[in-house]
């Protein structure tokens, strides 16, 4: 959707119009729900933080800067709601769960769920702020550009850390021999 | 070792920003290391398994979840309000008798199906039973500040358990209800002069936004009968946690 559109819509929500609501909330909802999950690693949790997510941007529409797209804003609420998420966690919770159930599911998608559980273990592992960059990097395929919109951050610090947290992903995925050492 | 060049040209390939001529010195220094060889097949790899990482579908219920949870300026609601405010009193009396039974016949509809989130438009002047008068009182919490006033009583009405809420706040505030400890569910609202603006319910709690004068009551369901625990209230608004309160469930009365 163009910035455009986005902008319209936004305009008649603002009038109260619950049907460009439902129309922004459709484009975005899986996309920030996906950001949440591969930040926290749950999915009870990123259901939360998605709510928790159009309910701070529509609460504060009028905080939001025109000049910026409308989805930027919504990922940095996303991805600040989900750093939030994981401070709130209590130091005794369990491990991320796994994504799907595990019960009578065929070899190969047994195995594309271990694989995504590995991932996901391998995310984990990393600094919030450089599985932030991943995850709007190669989940949502966002550009340096506004992925440093979206974290506040300059382009250069994004590559840096995209550079930092790649290798540190393929270090954890090579002990998981999910990568050739 | 591999130079910060070679290891910035592998990335742009990654990202898909590589040009033709930066191609090809990175396919020459590749050719020349093995170890920038290694490194780049590595990074491609690992390019493949997020690239073929499973999207993980959102619940059913997030959408409708959302959705209730907003609420939008009031502007729409006055212009329909102004069609209602233009008709003869007679037409007025039968649209309030209808949207009335629709009403009643929702929240019954409501009442039998599991809840999520909802906008408490959906259920506020319900024919739901006034169940107080078996009321018996737990706890009670009353705060006073400039940015709000407000009392919270804890009551146990039958096998539910019931947070009776008056408040004043010059600016909007939210209640957040966390029940990690005590088992507890969020149940219904029941008829309310002055509902909330939104109720959210989250993993293991419930947060309520509200503004102004509002009283409402919120019913919650124990899934242990004889649980005990505590029930955390927040009291914040955009400057921060205004108020904090640990209710007891099943105790005696606990210090306020």
């Amino acid at each position: 959707m163009s910035k455009d559109q986005d902008a319209a819509l936004l305009e008649d929500c603002k009038r109260g119009d619950r049907k460009a609501l439902d129309s922004l909330v459709r484009r975005y909802e899986r996309q920030v729900f996906n950001a949440a999950y591969r930040m926290l690693g749950n999915r009870e949790e990123a259901a939360d933080v998605s709510q928790t997510v159009f309910l701070k941007a529509f609460e504060h529409l009028d905080r939001y800067d025109p000049r910026h797209k409308f989805f930027s804003w919504i990922y940095r609420i996303a991805m600040n709601e989900s750093i939030n998420q994981l401070k709130r966690r209590r130091p005794t919770e369990p491990l991320p769960e796994s994504a799907q159930s595990a019960s009578a599911t065929p070899e190969r998608e047994l195995e594309a769920q271990r694989l995504g559980e590995d991932l996901q273990a391998a995310l984990m592992q990393l600094q919030e702020d450089y599985r932030a960059v991943i995850v709007l990097r190669h989940f949502s395929e966002h550009s340096y550009r506004q992925i440093g919109e979206i974290l506040d951050i300059p382009e250069k610090t994004v590559k840096s850390r995209l550079f930092s947290a790649r290798q540190r992903m393929k270090d954890s995925l090579e002990q998981m021999g999910r990568i050739a050492k | 070792m591999m130079d910060d060049r070679a290891r910035a040209l592998v990335h742009a390939e990654i990202d898909g920003v590589l040009a033709d001529a930066d191609r090809e010195e990175l396919d020459q220094l590749a050719e020349a290391s093995d170890e920038i060889r290694v490194y780049r097949a590595r990074m491609q790899e690992l390019d493949n398994l997020l690239t073929d990482a499973p999207r993980i579908e959102p619940p059913d219920r997030l959408h409708a979840d959302i959705m209730n949870a907003i609420q939008l300026p009031a502007a729409a609601a006055e212009r329909s309000n102004i069609g209602l405010r233009l008709m003869p009193g007679w037409l007025r009396y039968g649209v309030g008798a209808a949207a009335a039974l629709v009403l009643a016949v929702g929240v019954f509809e409501y009442r039998n199906e599991p809840k999520d989130a909802f906008s408490p438009s959906m259920v506020s002047g319900t024919t739901l039973p006034d169940v107080r008068a078996d009321s018996i009182e737990l706890d009670q919490a009353r705060f006073s500040a400039d940015a709000l006033t407000s009392t919270v009583t804890l009551s146990r009405r039958g096998q539910l358990l019931a947070l009776d809420v008056e408040m004043a706040a010059d600016e909007p505030v939210s209640l957040v209800l966390e029940f990690a400890e005590s088992e507890l569910m969020f149940d219904s609202m029941t008829p309310a002069p002055s509902p909330p603006d939104g109720i959210q319910l989250l993993g293991q709690g419930l947060r309520v936004a509200a503004s102004g004068q509002r009283q409402f009551t919120i019913l919650l369901r124990q899934s242990t009968a004889e649980a005990e625990g505590q029930l955390s209230l927040t009291w914040s608004n955009s400057a921060g946690v205004l108020q904090k309160k640990d209710f007891s469930i099943n105790k005696k009365k606990s210090q306020g």
